[in-house]
């Protein structure tokens, strides 16, 4: 039963779909009329609006000025809006977005003066066109320019709008966080400075939801923040444990500045770090600038500066708690054997960083009050969170079905699964899923593999078990390609990177390892392409583990050195 | 364009992005060192990248070629990673100087990779730049006398005896050694319990203490026996020193208490200074520097003798104070940002405060060291140590350059060795010869100093040359002005001892005119090489000459009459005539407010800027009276005016540039441009469509006026520039440092 911001979304799209039909010319056939008023359309509609809505909303700063399109009197609700949105359908005329921009400036006042709303609708527009494109009921329409077009018997899953609608919630709730005020903070500062603000908040809402517990963790951090004047404060954790949610959860909450480091994103370079935290703590601590020096990037002496100035400016407040994830990924030739990300030796007063690492340490030099933290994978408290996690996992009806039919009760299921992920959540984040999709007939849960590790295995093998001859041709090509390409890659290019010549087959191996990627979308030349990238480091670590096993014949070595081929050309050696 | 230049044009939007950010990884985890090399020394791969990444994940290519190559392969790379670290603050800005920041700063003749790629560059002609003379802005680079690695993990502190012989090195692991740099016996070494943070080495080097983790230790070579415990405490310290007589070592703590240990008597003494981190301990044992960030209550230390304070409270304005602890004088000085044993201007400007055993106050020290004279340093200190004799100062930069300057004679920090990566900790011999410097990996190297180049002795604070380079008549604190002819034989010669405000040379170099604090202004030929002719001025503080050179005019300083408000500066200008020194107005014209620049055309229209109350054009003799133009918000510190007074070049302090076209006695506004630096020079061509500016960070900027425009960045702040009359496409540029850059413009500045 659709609730809420489904709800809504439905009713848009219904809205939306009515001004299509009421504007088609008498040759619209009764057949089109039934489809376009059909539940199949309404849902695709819906999930399109939705799913543009929350991309515009997670980019650019843009989680407040978004807050007013959607609901039943949102401003994509408004008759004149809805029917230039019809446009996008009826191919009668351009949509205007001036009508959108009129409406959504009168729902934001106070919105900052350099929002340029004309601009904004025009963006929200494309977004929504792309989204209507990708969809399998819609691509059709828009290839042919013809309404007649739309396909029929591509149900949009019930599951892909509640997921839509749950990130649209996550957003939404986000904006009474911390990081909500924050991002307005944010998003008032001066242009020079705002353009530098790397926008977390996708990764924010993908990291924290279902987040629980991790109260224990909490405790410790406030405690070494009411302790200590200044400092570091380490959480350490095996990879999978959670230190990225932690982090993300903080941030969230406390609305902190913030550093989230993405190697398999290229964004892990020291540079990458300092004119993003520097634009922060700017822009929201109201710092004094128009604009990042030139060299913010050379070393960490801006950030000292501003990291001083902005503990004066929250004097009184809580003081100032910078949020830095994922250390060992980072880019240490960037930073020159200096520390990693030039982060600074010593702390002014009143200035607390919290750092995520793996528990290898990283060679960096403190000088000051240093707390490291460990999260123990087996510890009570990491299993409770665990259980609690899973007991929400399980409450979900979807999950509930599942369990029915395969006779499991849900405590057992909670407690098998407990014990199997070892305290790993990103285990369980690999796991439930499969499970929701099928994956695991019956559901017999003691053939799980146990563990992180033996999960990557378990899939390792099964692949490889599949068809050797496959195997060796196209999945462990295009795998170590992806891991030696360090950054996402479209599908074209990891044929090239990985020498194989089809790309049809590419894409198909790349779907065989989709749950272990990160799937994005980037623009070149002009078009927006698909890319893909190792979703955890923890996949790439065990990748580089199986480089010892002469039997696997894994060898990143290898792989580099075929990428570099792909590039030949530009040798004339 | 190379031939890879053009293939890698040719790839799709995401091949090149991705050839240019993971090729070069690719290749060196691929094993393909030739390939590698080659596309690391390759100009147009350089410039995509810089262009799309900056220089950062370019030195990081570079880091990772240098780790995986051979000692012969290594040299280029390193050589050319140095150039991108020298340059990188001006490459943040604009990619564009790649071109001039590599030929500036590689020198020819050092591998068959580099000079092809310096020959690529040289030869650039995507866009307008200005080409300096390859390696002009490099200078010497000091010999590497030794390298090791220390063991044990990173390296924190360093010592050297007086003689540069004998180094004390600790690390963060508890490791702590002494080297014997010319004698090639095995180094001792110990293991402590603690990361080594302070560590002191008498001058004879046979004494050393020093504080691991809560143990502060001792060790003498005379006895040759291990280290001996002399004291437990809480760990913390920051920094060492032992007095002269080798009988007292003073240990500052980060909480900014002071332990004194008498290492005769076996006494010590415990100073607390209210929280205050201390920053340094001079190398007699006898003076900190403290920082206290918190509290505005001076710290409770007056029984320590001649011990200087700094407190730092972060006020609106952006003052701190140092006093005498002793005396209880204080003194306001700019606020400057935290390194270890210094405070530097967060500007990028060196301000170091040395406190030494001569009582020199901070504030009189850091005018030596760097106001005006001090070049505006391309990078940031990231250590710094004093000599034991506190002569000598060692500054090591984030670029890893070694700057030192002589504390009591030097104006400026000259570079004399390059070490390759970030250094952590320096020392510096008595005769400032030797130097020891530690990263972070715990490579250490030992480096022969450089001699300082001739034309970097002088730190010119004022100057004038001719656009060929070849004429110049500087001045300087500490030498006075000289006057250099290279047209001539003979050596620079000195010809004034007292301060100098201003500085005019004529185009041809025939002509100079400078003016004194004292009263005077003196105007000389240079072709007839006659004395200077003297005129009293009150207190001038600018001059210039019309472009022929008949015509000089002055602007001084007036005392506030009736007309004016007693509280405002009146400003005269003075208009004489070069040959007999004769006033050509019967009175001066007055102006309201401090005059700070100056310009006259051929037709005798005199352009004045001031510090406040912006912009004034007059015509000699002519029926108008002097008029305020349009409202110029600022501190004009340079003006320009065409020779037929049509066009009119305005530079403020608040890094803008305006250009006006003179319209009767209307001022219309024709561009406003946007610089990196305050301005401190702006010229107009003959004919008044190409701007010069120059920048207090160095940079150079010749404009076409509507059009395009082609820059260079020097070491130091521009103290004089111009073109050359006789080839447009020529200028010299001559910056804080001393270093003369001769500059050719490549491409077409006009658009198409």
């Amino acid at each position: 039963v659709p609730v809420g911001l489904e709800l809504a979304l439905l009713f848009l799209g219904k809205k939306v779909l009515d001004v299509v039909v009421g504007s088609l010319a008498k040759e619209g056939t009764d057949a089109l009329r039934r489809r376009l008023l059909g539940d199949e359309t309404q849902r695709a509609l819906a999930a399109a609006l939705g799913a543009a809505v929350a991309k515009y909303r997670e980019s650019g700063l843009r989680l407040e000025l978004a807050e007013p399109l959607l609901g039943k009197h949102g401003v994509l609700a408004d008759d004149e809006v809805a029917a230039e949105l019809g446009q996008l359908l009826s191919f009668e005329a351009e949509p205007h977005a001036s009508a959108l921009a009129r409406r959504w400036r009168s729902a934001v006042p106070d919105a900052p003066d350099s929002v340029d709303f004309d601009e904004e609708a025009a963006r929200l527009l494309q977004l929504i066109a792309a989204e209507l494109r990708r969809s399998p009921q819609f691509r059709p329409v828009f290839d042919s320019r013809r309404l007649d077009a739309i396909a029929s018997g591509q149900a949009t899953s019930i599951g892909l709008l509640t997921d839509i609608e749950a990130e649209l919630r996550n957003l939404s709730a986000m904006m009474t966080d911390g990081i909500g005020e924050m991002v307005s903070a944010l998003g008032r500062a001066p242009q020079g400075v705002r353009e530098h603000v790397r926008d977390a908040t996708a990764l924010l809402e993908d990291k924290t939801r279902g987040f629980v517990g991790r109260r224990f963790v909490f405790d410790a951090l406030d405690s070494f923040l009411a302790r200590t004047d200044s400092g570091y404060f380490f959480l350490r954790g095996d990879p999978g444990i959670g230190k990225s949610a932690l982090a993300a959860q903080v941030t969230r909450e406390r609305g902190c500045v913030h550093h989230f480091n993405v190697r398999a994103e290229g964004v892990n370079t020291a540079a990458a770090f300092l004119t993003n935290t520097c634009a922060q703590l700017i822009g929201a601590y109201g710092l004094p600038r128009s604009e990042l020096p030139a060299d913010v990037a050379e070393d960490g002496g801006t950030l000292g500066a501003l990291l001083g100035e902005a503990a004066v400016s929250a004097r009184g407040r809580d003081g100032v708690l910078v949020v830095v994830d994922a250390i060992d990924e980072a880019d240490l030739a960037s930073s020159r054997g200096g520390n990693p990300l030039f982060l600074p030796v010593s702390l002014p007063s009143g200035v607390h960083l919290l750092v995520t690492q793996r528990k290898t340490p990283v060679k960096m030099r403190v000088d000051g009050e240093a707390e490291a933290f460990d999260i123990d994978p087996t510890s009570p408290e990491n299993r409770s969170d665990i259980i609690q996690y899973l007991e929400g996992v399980t409450a979900r009806p979807e999950m509930q079905d599942i369990l029915g039919a395969a006779s499991i009760t849900p405590g057992r299921f909670v407690k098998e699964l407990a014990n199997r992920s070892a305290g790993n959540f990103m285990y369980l984040r690999y796991v439930l899923p499969e499970i929701e999709r099928g994956r695991y007939r019956g559901l017999d849960v003691s053939e799980l593999p146990a563990g992180l590790d033996n999960y990557y295995e378990d899939h390792w093998r099964r692949l490889r078990g599949e068809d050797e001859d496959a195997w060796f041709k196209w999945r462990l090509p295009v795998l170590t390609a992806l891991a030696v390409a360090e950054s996402p890659v479209s599908a074209e290019l990891v044929a090239r990177l990985s020498g194989i010549d089809e790309v049809p087959r590419v894409r198909r191996v790349l779907a065989d390892w989709q749950q272990f990627l990160h799937v994005g979308r980037q623009i070149f030349d002009e078009r927006e392409v698909r890319t893909y990238s190792i979703y955890h480091a923890s996949f790439r670590e065990f990748l580089a583990r199986k480089e010892e096993v002469a039997d696997e014949c894994v060898s990143l070595g290898e792989a580099s050195r075929r990428a570099a081929s792909a590039f030949s050309e530009l040798f004339d050696d | 364009m190379t031939e890879l230049g053009d293939r890698l044009r040719a790839l799709s939007e995401e091949q090149r992005t991705y050839a240019l950010r993971q090729l070069p990884r690719n290749l060196a985890e691929g094993g393909d060192h030739a390939r590698l090399q080659r596309l690391l020394l390759d100009f147009d791969f350089l410039l995509a990248k810089v262009r799309a990444l900056g220089t950062g994940p370019l030195e990081a290519d570079l880091e990772r070629a240098l780790a995986i190559l051979t000692d012969q392969e290594r040299r280029a790379l390193e050589i050319l990673r140095h150039a991108l670290r020298s340059g990188a603050p001006t490459l943040a800005r604009e990619s564009v100087q790649l071109a001039s920041q590599l030929v500036g700063w590689l020198n020819p003749g050092i591998s068959d990779g580099l000079d092809a790629l310096l020959r690529v560059a040289h030869a650039w002609e995507e866009q307008a730049w200005l080409r300096p003379t390859p390696g002009s802005l490099a200078g010497e680079l000091g010999t590497l006398v030794r390298a090791f690695v220390h063991p044990g993990g990173a390296v924190q502190t360093v010592a050297l005896s007086a003689d540069g012989q004998t180094a004390l090195l600790g690390c963060d692991l508890g490791t702590i050694s002494v080297w014997y740099i010319d004698d090639p016996r095995p180094p001792d070494i110990w293991h402590g319990i603690g990361p080594v943070t302070a560590a002191a080495l008498s001058r004879d080097g046979t004494l050393a203490i020093w504080a691991d983790g809560s143990v502060i230790r001792r060790w003498s070579a005379r006895t040759d026996a291990a280290p001996t415990v002399i004291a437990n405490s809480d760990g913390g310290f920051v920094a060492a020193a032992l007095d002269a007589s080798i009988t007292k070592v003073i240990l500052a703590h980060s909480t900014g208490s002071l332990l004194s240990l008498d290492l005769v008597a076996e006494g010590d003494d415990i100073f607390q200074a209210d929280h205050a981190p201390v920053l340094a301990v001079a190398p007699d044992g006898g003076h900190a520097i403290l920082l206290s960030p918190r509290s505005t209550a001076k710290p409770d230390l007056a029984a320590v003798e001649g011990l200087w304070g700094v407190h730092m409270a972060p006020t609106a304005n952006n003052f701190f104070s140092v006093w005498h602890l002793h005396s209880g004088d204080d003194e306001e000085c700019p606020y400057g940002t935290q390194v270890p044993g210094a405070l530097l201007d967060v500007s990028g400007v060196a301000r170091i405060w040395f406190v030494t055993d001569r009582g020199v106050s901070p504030w009189e020290l850091s005018n030596v060291l760097s106001d005006p004279g001090t070049a505006r340093l391309t990078s940031r200190p990231t250590c710094l140590a004093l000599s034991h004799s506190a002569q000598w100062a060692i500054v090591g930069m984030n670029n890893g350059a070694l700057r030192t300057a002589c504390v009591f004679k030097d104006p400026g920090l000259v570079i004399r060795a390059h070490q390759g990566t970030w250094p952590v900790a320096v020392a510096i011999s008595d005769d400032g010869r030797r130097a020891v410097a530690a990263d972070r990996d715990g490579k250490v190297a030992a480096w022969e100093l450089a001699e300082q180049p001739d034309e970097r002795a002088v730190a010119w604070q004022k100057a004038a040359i001719t656009g060929d380079g070849r004429v110049v008549v500087g001045w300087s604190e500490d030498f006075g002005l000289w006057m250099h002819d290279a047209r001539r034989p003979g050596r620079p010669r000195k010809v004034e001892e007292e301060y100098v405000t201003s500085i005019a040379l004529t185009p041809n170099g025939g002509r100079a005119a400078w003016a004194s604090m004292q009263g005077w202004l003196r105007l000389c030929d240079l072709d007839r090489r006659e004395e200077p002719r003297t005129v009293r001025v009150h207190i001038p503080l600018a001059v210039a000459f019309s472009p022929n050179g008949q015509r000089v005019v002055a602007g001084s300083l007036g005392s506030a009459t009736a007309a004016t408000d007693a509280n405002e500066s009146l400003g005269l200008v003075h208009v004489l005539d070069f040959e007999t020194g004769r006033r050509e107005t019967k009175e001066p014209l007055e102006i309201q407010g401090w005059i700070t620049a100056l310009a006259v055309s051929s037709i005798g229209v005199v352009l004045v800027g001031t510090r406040d109350h912006g912009l004034v054009l007059w015509e000699i003799g002519g029926p108008e009276r002097p008029t305020q133009l349009a409202d110029v918000e600022g501190w004009i510190s340079a003006v320009g005016i065409s020779p037929d007074g049509r066009r009119m070049i305005v530079g403020l302090r608040e890094r803008t540039v305006l250009v006006f076209d003179r319209v009767g006695q209307v001022a219309k506004l024709l561009e406003v441009h946007t610089m990196s630096a305050p301005v401190v020079l702006a010229q107009l061509s003959d004919d008044g469509d190409v701007s010069l500016v120059g920048c207090e960070d160095g940079s150079v900027q010749l404009r076409a006026i509507g059009g395009g425009s082609a820059g260079f960045t020097a070491t130091g702040r521009v103290i004089s520039a111009a073109v050359d009359p006789r080839c447009p496409t020529r200028l010299a540029c001559l910056d804080a440092s001393g270093m003369l850059h001769e500059l050719e413009l490549r491409g077409n500045l006009t658009p198409s």
